[in-house]
């Protein structure tokens, strides 16, 4: 190659790697929950001394929180950092695995590429809020009766969006079920079992 | 991440009022998938300010206007996939539409955005100093480029990656664009720009503008489209090549055509010989093969995309012979 | 399946039936612990700076604008790093020098992650730039860039020679030469990388997402000039492995370095670009080979040179496996494998280690043979596998001084033909088919240690009668959890919903040094077998006085109650017996059984039936069998889990995941999963795809257990190479099969004159 081609690529400025880690921001805001009878519709407000942060209310799992952030966090992030929420998973941080999916005024999101700012005022449904105590959601028993699984990884995002079908198409055929489980990624490959899990899963909900 | 003020205007006048003169600076997202996703967390891009306007009621919804729809920027994807009237005026767009990325990236991400989108180019999602960036090379010309354009490359051979943006020019959609000083409209096909119009830009909006609505002309009577991706896996992909193909036959004679290819060139490619091809002739295999090879006429592949030319035969042919 | 009878006539109750998983709920709910979701107080924000450089020589370090920034609490570079190698690497933890663009050069600690990146940018290096190099073959030549003093080679090229090829290749009646390349592929897993590291004075616990505890203790102790007793690891919930975690690696060192000098504990979480680019990835190989048959359809001479691309540091496996010599029965073999050093991210084991990239060769080498000759490739391999009786050999040389037991290839290749309906392959390939879509069938044979080894385990059974089952190597995903708690409910005769495991801890169990290469369900399958035995001799004995001083070889134990034999009536509940005894425990460390000249191996065969689009080069996979031989099975269901999602990464190396560099910078490009492209599940239709369990039984296994993690992401890539051939008349030598290779290679043929299929 030319010297000059060289002496253009050895200035990338880049900062090499893209992100930082998986977990971005500094958090340590004031985390306060609501309870679950107050509403969160209100739009994010800039914290009065920053505006790189925003105060922001949500309802998680039926209960509603304010919490404090800075913009760059993410709702995965603030699952996981603020609420302490970790069965949403980070498994690429950029949209491309499925591990963070998780329901945001019923529609399945990446949760990793939400800015927790977009997130003010909705209402967000984790793996965690599925389960009735110790009873599981029909889609978790089905998971388990299957072993829609191998490493677990994977498994909150899947079932996250195994419940955003049924909540639409209680009745999906196998092809339904693949196309809307196809932005889940499984890396062991269980899509087999993930696949009976889903129509066990259909036939437990309706039950 | 860089962080960043933010801000949640009420009012399309409001958002425009915190444009500024330059891109970057203050950047606009709606659903963020690329923005913020993408060339933030990237860091391909570090605004100051990041102006929301997902939650701008002016931009949302489907309406129906004469003989056309228009859309707001910041539909949702899922929701113009899912609309009935766009499924039934505009059938190409809701096809194309569904091709994009997974449920939840539609269920994030905006017709606007997508229509906006950088390119997926390794080398400038790796942040080269290329012609995008602002440097004076495309790397892709000397380096790997299996994905690049075969149409309308130089000096950058970037391929736009919009799903959405070949429907709507086959649709002879255009863009409502506004600013703080007035709007504009835009045919689609004039929206998008090559690296020979403008290096660093793949559309014509201007920093302190906001793509606002797309007018969609309801698809011709008697006319039959489809959209077919072409993609190494079934899913979450972006085109090798893609076809947004349009015909109005007249027992069984072609009336019109429109075929734009998606995925071959910096912006949607209309591929006007193989239209020109089509017309007045019977729609079957031969017309279609030879509308495939009108489609690609001029095609000029670099070391390793020479593939996207038979590729993109055969994708113009079957979709045409689909539509017979 | 029904019952089985084990060893000693008795049937099973346990084993071999469909269970769930043990921790399925946990998994299923978000409550599982990976150590990612794991918080301590105090606990830091690590990040490791990565160099943009490709080779370099670092000239100067800076850290002082770090070291000053508020909220930093420790900043580590080479200079802190012990001079000790890590295990299966020429590197340290941080080396004062850049082998490969995206290598640490320094670690910080901080009290939150914004600081801990703002940190980073505050470090100042001068460097050297070194020329690189990429290519192994270029990496070889004497004027090549060398990595580390004495040259890029790893070793010497390791030999291995059985008869005398080059007599081999004269006698033979047909010789072909071909080569066929896989080039360095990404295979991590969804969980990046992640440790904790806290100390206690000069004790150490990490907790890290890693298969191998014991290995990782091994090298923190090296590290540190530790005793073993004083570090603990504890890899609990894995989101999977595939063998990129069972080396050590630089970020559990790391980590800990930042730990001490800190004096909090830290966090050291990957991105997802980091994963992929300083995790372990699967190595490139260069597998040059000819091969030599008789007119009477014998393989007879075989000579394999694979050069492998270890990239950067990695020093311990190759390419070459055991496919060359232990698949077919071959009078003269000789491989050579020359494993170099370049300027790429780490390598390592993964799923399979080389195999993949063996098997890929060897399989398509005796399919091309196949073709020349007029044979029927499947007649061609039944002829000449080996089977039961063979010789073959017992160590790495090439004699063969053992004899082969328990082989069922033949089987697996019988059935799996069967299932396919393999008489519905072309006899000419791709001839007799009209339109653009044409279809073909390929078969490819594959096989592997079953796993073993020293095992471990401690059992510890409460005054209720409930069971813990401890072992330190890790559930990654293939349901050791299940499978060996359910070895001891079988062994003791308590139910299995009594027995709960907790793996991955070195401390609560004996040494083990992880789960890889197929050896868990053996190896530590064994132990939990014999501590359970011992657990149930205890609980016998005292159960004696409490039912008229039975002796304990009259009592037997049934679902958690203890019965004299032949006089059900007279019977004490488990829990009666332990609230007298108090608690139990019993430890267990086993070693491989010694076999004498008999070896045991596991093999499998995929038979694969394709569609390849002329027009758009898509390769549609119809259908799909995958028979295998794995002992019995102890769960069915884990089992037919591990078979069905090994078998889809075997087939996304034909479809993705290679790792795509820039010949300029040296630069991977494509370190995410949407450049990587591993399947969704739309991309290989798991209805397509089935699973043969293929009868058998071990003579080393617990109950007949042979283990199976590795073997069925062999043999894909070959299976679907040979599939194209017959569907298509194209051989590609090359993974992955993208629509640029085949659309090339149907233009090649088609102006090829004279060219027969």
């Amino acid at each position: 190659m030319a010297n000059d081609d060289r002496e253009k690529l050895s200035v990338s400025r880049r900062a090499f790697l893209k992100g930082g880690a998986l977990a971005t921001g500094a958090l340590s805001s004031t985390l306060i929950p609501l309870g679950p009878a107050e509403g969160a519709d209100r739009a994010p407000e800039a914290t009065d001394l920053d505006p790189r942060r925003s105060k922001i209310e949500l309802k998680v799992n039926g209960v509603a929180y304010r919490v404090d952030v800075p913009n760059t966090t993410t709702l995965a992030t603030l699952l996981r950092e603020e609420l302490h929420l970790t069965g949403t998973k980070v498994g690429c941080d950029r949209m491309q695995c499925g591990a963070c999916t998780v329901h945001v005024n019923g529609r399945s999101v990446y949760s990793c590429t939400v800015p927790a700012v977009d997130a003010a005022g909705t209402e967000v449904l984790t793996i965690e809020g599925l389960a009735k105590g110790d009873t599981l959601h029909p889609i978790q028993q089905a998971f388990v009766e299957h072993s829609g699984f191998q490493c677990g990884f994977c498994t909150s995002g899947q079932i996250m969006s195994t419940k955003a079908l049924l909540d639409r198409n209680p009745q999906p055929t196998e092809d339904e079920a693949r196309q809307a489980l196809s932005g889940n990624l499984c890396r062991c490959s269980a899509y087999k079992k993930i696949l009976e899990s889903v129509m066990t899963a259909s036939r437990l909900s309706r039950a | 991440m860089e962080n960043f003020s933010y801000s949640r205007p009420a009012t399309l006048k409001e958002a425009t009022a915190q444009l500024g003169k330059e891109h970057g600076k203050i950047a606009i997202m709606a659903g963020g998938t690329d923005i913020y996703g993408g060339e933030m967390k990237d860091n391909l891009l570090a605004p100051e300010r990041l102006v929301h306007i997902k939650h701008l009621k002016e931009l949302q919804g489907i309406r129906q206007g004469t003989g056309s729809l228009r859309i707001g920027a910041s539909t949702l994807l899922s929701d113009i996939v899912e609309s009935p009237v766009v499924q039934k005026q505009a059938p190409l767009l809701a096809m194309a539409a569904g091709k994009i990325g997974t449920l939840q990236i539609r269920n994030m991400g905006t017709l606007g955005g997508n229509l906006c989108q950088r390119p997926r180019c390794w080398y400038y999602r790796n942040n080269y100093p290329c012609y995008k960036h602002g440097g004076n090379a495309c790397f892709s010309a000397i380096g790997e480029n299996d994905q690049h354009a075969i149409l309308l490359g130089g000096p950058s051979f970037i391929v736009h990656p919009s799903d959405s943006a070949p429907a709507l020019v086959a649709l002879g959609a255009s863009a409502r664009i506004v600013s703080g000083t007035g709007e504009r409209t835009v045919p689609l096909d004039k929206f998008f720009v090559t690296p020979r119009e403008n290096v660093r830009r793949e559309n014509v909006l201007l920093p302190n503008e906001i793509l606002a609505e797309i007018d969609v002309p309801n698809a011709p009577a008697g006319s039959k489209a489809i959209y077919v991706k072409e993609m190494v896996r079934e899913v979450w992909d972006f085109a090798l090549c893609s076809v947004a193909a349009m015909v109005t036959l007249k027992d069984g004679v072609v009336q019109d055509a429109r075929i734009v290819l998606g995925g071959v060139a910096p912006v949607p490619y209309r591929a006007v010989k193989a239209e020109a091809a089509l017309k007045g002739k019977t729609l079957d295999e031969a017309s279609a093969t030879a509308a495939g090879l009108a489609a690609v006429d001029g095609a000029r592949p670099l070391s390793k995309n020479a593939y996207k030319i038979p590729l993109t035969q055969a994708v113009v042919k079957r979709a045409l012979l689909s539509l017979a | 399946m029904g019952q089985q009878a084990n060893r000693s006539g008795g049937s099973l109750k346990v084993l071999g039936k469909r269970l769930p998983n043990l921790d399925a709920v946990e998994r299923v709910t978000g409550r599982a612990k990976y150590v990612g979701d794991i918080d301590i107080p105090g606990m830091l924000v690590g990040r490791a700076l990565r160099s943009a450089q490709t080779h370099a020589r670092i000239v100067s370090i800076d850290t002082s604008k770090a070291e000053a920034l508020p909220g930093v609490k420790a900043v580590v570079t080479y200079k802190d790093a012990p001079k000790v190698a890590l295990w299966g690497h020429r590197g340290y933890v941080l080396n004062d020098r850049v082998r490969f663009r995206g290598e640490a050069v320094a670690g910080v600690a901080a009290v939150d992650a914004e600081t801990a990146e703002k940190a980073l940018k505050l470090i100042a290096i001068q460097y050297e730039v070194l020329p690189f190099v990429i290519d192994p073959e270029e990496a070889m030549k004497a004027t090549a860039s060398k990595l580390f003093e004495d040259g890029n080679q790893e070793g010497q090229a390791r030999i291995l020679t059985r008869g005398d090829v080059a007599k081999g290749f004269t006698e033979s009646d047909k010789v072909i030469e071909r080569m066929y390349h896989c080039p360095t592929m990404w295979s991590g897993s969804l969980e990046p990388r992640c440790a904790i590291a806290q100390w206690d004075g000069d004790r150490l616990t990490l907790w890290a997402s890693t298969q191998a505890p014991g290995r990782n203790q091994d090298n923190l102790c090296a590290l540190f000039n530790l005793p073993d007793a004083n570090v603990r690891v504890i890899a609990s919930y894995v989101g999977s492995g595939f063998g990129t975690k069972s080396a050590n690696h630089m970020d559990e060192g790391l980590t800990a370095l930042l730990a001490r000098k800190a004096r909090r504990p830290v966090k050291l979480q990957y991105s997802r670009e980091e994963e992929i680019l300083d995790s372990n990835t699967r190595f490139e190989t260069k597998f040059y080979a000819k091969v030599g048959v008789k007119k009477d359809m014998s393989l007879h001479s075989l000579d394999v040179r694979c050069i492998t691309n270890l990239g950067a540091y990695h020093t311990r496996l190759g390419g070459l496996g055991n496919h060359c010599t232990h698949v077919y029965r071959i009078p003269n073999v000789r491989t050579e494998q020359y494993r170099v050093h370049t300027n790429i991210p780490n390598t390592g084991p993964t799923r399979g280690v080389g195999d993949p990239q063996e098997c890929f060769g060897l399989e398509s080498l005796i399919d091309e043979i196949a073709t020349e000759m007029g044979w029927e490739p499947l007649e061609f391999r039944l002829k000449n596998i080996k089977r039961t009786g063979d010789p073959i050999a017992r160590g790495g040389a090439g004699t063969e001084d053992g004899r082969l037991v328990t082989q069922v290839l033949d089987k697996c290749l019988e059935e799996g033909a069967a299932r396919i309906q393999w008489s519905r392959r072309n006899a000419t390939p791709g001839a007799g088919q009209t339109g653009p879509k044409m279809r073909g069938i390929g078969v490819a044979a594959t096989e592997r240690g079953g796993g073993g080894g020293q095992g471990g385990t401690t059992i510890k059974v409460f005054k209720d009668g409930s069971v813990v089952l401890f072992f330190a190597s890790t559930d990654i995903g293939t349901g050791t959890r299940t499978t060996l708690p359910m070895i001891a409910a079988e062994t003791m005769g308590v139910p299995v919903s009594s027995v709960r495991a907790v793996s991955g801890d070195t401390e609560l169990a004996p040494y083990e040094g992880g789960s890889f290469g197929n050896r868990t369900l053996q190896g530590t399958g064994r132990a939990v077998e014999a501590a359970s035995r011992e657990c149930l001799r205890q609980i016998l004995a005292a159960a004696g006085p409490m039912l008229n001083n039975a002796a304990p070889a009259d009592l037997e134990m049934q679902d958690g109650v203890i019965r004299v034999k032949g006089q059900p009536d007279r019977n004490v509940a488990l829990s009666a017996v332990m609230v007298r005894r108090g608690n139990i425990v019993a430890t267990s460390i086993t070693n491989q059984p010694q076999t004498g000249m008999d070896v045991e191996r596991t093999s499998g065969a995929h038979f694969a039936e394709v569609e390849v689009d002329r027009e758009t080069g898509k390769v549609q996979v119809l259908k799909y069998i995958a028979a295998h031989d794995l002992g019995r099975p102890m769960n069915l269901t884990i089992v037919e889990n591990q078979l069905e999602g090994g078998t889809i990464q075997g087939l996304a190396l034909t479809q993705g995941e290679e790792m795509r560099f820039d010949p300029r910078t040296g630069a991977c490009l494509n370190a995410n999963f949407l450049d990587l492209k591993p399947p969704t599940a739309l991309d290989f239709d798991p209805r397509m795809l089935e699973a043969i369990v293929v009868e058998n039984e071990s003579i080393l296994g617990p109950y007949g257990a042979k283990g199976l993690g590795e073997n069925p992401t062999h043999p894909g890539m070959a299976a679907i190479a040979n599939a194209i051939f017959n569907a298509a008349g194209i051989r590609l030598r090359e993974v992955p099969f993208t629509r640029a290779d085949i659309l090339k290679a149907l233009s090649e043929q088609q102006t090829t004159p004279g060219r027969t299929a």
